[in-house]
């Protein structure tokens, strides 16, 4: 058995997950993970995208000819392995997926965005996915600022303020996004045995309420160069509720009411900017240029 | 349920165009914007890959992403409750599984746009700031592809194009008996826009009265799309290109290919050439 530590829970293990923030064996895990059976589903389930259903305390999850999920009352996942998958795949989707569902659970809400602390200031970079929310936000580590959490931030909705749950996860960055940023890629593990992206792991991290700071809408890269502008209005609460709700979980849950909630405290109290990714990914380069506007729009 | 309308190119051959010209009939309005167009995006949309399966692209290889291509489609098509008009610049293929990219159960039908390739070499040579050149070998490229990149971040899903000739069999290699293809070409849009708006708008079952399609065809003009890229902007430009609507024209390749240039593309194109009139029997360009 394995023992693990992620964005505040304990998950004890039948697999292996190298990589993780490993930690001492405990009796009362939040989360088991264990290799068994996954579910037809029942009527109880509503379809939730394509081979993946959600009940009430219950999800199945199945990723194309490599794994299968099925998590009960959001603490026990049972795993199918398909002959193709190895232990690092099932990691990956556990992550992708399984993770923010489990944290969904247990009331927090879930934003696909990087979190990053620059100057007291909350940095939270909002996109889809290969929008290169991990490499500005590893940009900015690389600079020497804390992060909160990359490619999905949790908010806890509990105490007198809204505050994020550092997640602790290593950047998951595509080769040239590490050459830009100078890390070097040759010892570091690969996220998926077949793919050029590799799991840089970062040395400061921090955690946040949601009062000061500004939100980040990474656009597409149709720009020579990167460019930066203001964002106003009903759009910065759109952004926020799309990135929210690209997990299916949230618009089936009794969570929306929280969620919007959520949403439109952060669209009030932070502040938003446009950033159009220019055609080049993104190098330290970059994360200057965003520290700058920080600086500038929060003066 | 069928319910997608694939609107298939080769990049540069008036796939925009044509996108304009749907939006357009489906508005039935006296003017369209470029930047709103109203048709339902393009196949190699990241976005609509990971909002469907729910977990993101950037997670598989580019074959795996073929291999559930088919059931994203199938999916959408199953769930919606009206046409879907679709951008798509992959040539029709089939998958390691042996499955159609494009599936049938998901497809309504498929509009081809085709263009003179000579012409397409220097469209795509402006449109991609390469030489011309570079821009007839990757017409003859068996492997061309667009978003084929493994070390870094693309922003769409890997696109397998082929050489022109490829890419133009690929979906009209049995133009004669599929009654669920309309191959348009863009010569014919320019030359004859009421009869091909017309055939397009009854293909599509969109608004094919005579006022809808002579609207359409005033409504998207060359100089119509290009006034409104030149007093505005066009989001779809390329970041280094001059502008998007560039001439308009057939024939611009005289101008601007050399006759080794021409005659390359020719050579290798020249059974498909001649299969729609850019070349006579004897490999003499008509246009």
């Amino acid at each position: 058995m394995y023992f693990y530590k992620v964005a505040g829970l304990i998950i004890k293990s039948e697999i292996e997950f190298v990589g993780l923030e490993v930690v001492a064996n405990i009796t009362n895990p939040d989360v088991t993970i264990a290799k068994g059976m996954v579910p037809e589903p029942s009527e109880e389930y509503t379809p939730m995208g394509i081979n993946s259903f959600y009940a009430p305390d219950k999800l199945i999850l199945h990723v194309y000819k490599l794994v299968s999920f099925f998590v009960e009352d959001g603490k026990k996942v049972s795993v199918i392995m398909h002959p193709n998958a190895d232990n690092q795949d099932v990691k990956a989707f556990f992550i992708d997926m399984i993770l923010p569902y489990l944290l969904y659970y247990r009331g927090f809400t879930i934003v696909r965005a990087a979190g990053i602390m620059v100057k007291e200031q909350l940095i939270i970079l909002l996109g889809v996915s290969a929008s290169f929310k991990s490499t500005i936000a590893a940009g900015l580590a690389t600079l020497g600022y804390g992060v909160v959490g990359d490619d999905f931030i949790a908010i806890n909705p509990y105490g007198g303020s809204l505050s994020i749950v550092p997640s602790l996860l290593p950047f998951q960055l595509m080769e040239d996004a590490c050459t830009g940023l100078a890390v070097d890629f040759t010892n570091l593990a690969k996220v998926r045995n077949n793919l050029f992206r590799y799991e840089a792991p970062f040395t400061h991290a921090a955690s946040s309420i949601l009062e000061n700071g500004v939100i980040y809408r990474l656009n597409s890269r149709n720009e020579a160069t990167t460019k930066i502008e203001a964002l106003d209005g009903i759009v910065k609460l759109n952004s926020l509720i799309n990135n929210t709700y690209c997990y299916p979980f949230l618009r089936v849950s009794n969570q929306e009411k929280q969620n919007l909630k959520i949403c439109a405290t952060m669209a009030k109290h932070l502040k938003f900017r446009d950033l159009h990714i220019g055609l080049n990914t993104p190098t330290l380069e970059t994360a200057k240029q965003i520290i700058e506007d920080i600086e500038s729009c929060v003066k | 349920m069928r319910k997608i309308v694939w609107l298939a190119s080769y990049p540069k051959s008036g796939n925009t165009w044509t996108r304009a010209i749907i939006t357009s009939l489906k508005q039935e309005s006296e003017s369209i914007d470029i930047n709103a167009l109203n048709t339902d995006g393009i196949s190699s949309s990241r976005k609509w890959f990971d909002t469907s399966f729910l977990y993101k692209s950037t997670l598989f290889t580019h074959d795996e992403i073929d291999n559930m291509r088919p059931d994203l489609y199938n999916d959408t098509a199953n769930k919606v409750r009206r046409l879907l008009y679709v951008k798509t610049h992959d040539a029709q293929s089939k998958n390691q599984n042996n499955k159609l990219l494009f599936p049938d159960n998901a497809t309504f039908g498929a509009v081809y746009i085709i263009r003179n390739p000579l012409d397409v070499a220097v469209s795509l040579s402006n449109h991609n700031s390469i030489t011309i050149d570079e821009s007839v070998m990757s017409l003859c490229f068996p492997h061309a592809h667009l978003a084929n990149a493994n070390r870094r971040l693309n922003d769409q899903l890997r696109q397998k194009m082929g050489t022109w000739s490829n890419h133009v069999d690929s979906w009209t290699h049995d133009m004669d008996t599929n009654k669920k293809l309309l191959v348009l070409r863009y010569e014919d849009l320019l030359y004859k826009p009421v009869e091909s708006v017309t055939k397009l708008a009854k293909f599509t079952h969109l608004p094919h009265d005579l006022r809808s399609i002579e609207d359409a065809v005033k409504n998207t003009t060359f100089d119509t799309l290009k006034s409104q890229e030149q007093s505005g902007a066009f989001k779809e430009k390329p970041a280094f290109a001059s502008s998007f609507f560039r001439e308009g024209k057939s024939g611009s390749w005289h101008k601007h290919l050399t006759m080794t240039q021409a005659r390359k593309l020719i050579n290798a194109h020249r059974e498909v050439m001649e299969r729609f009139a850019y070349v006579d029997s004897l490999g003499n360009p008509i246009y």
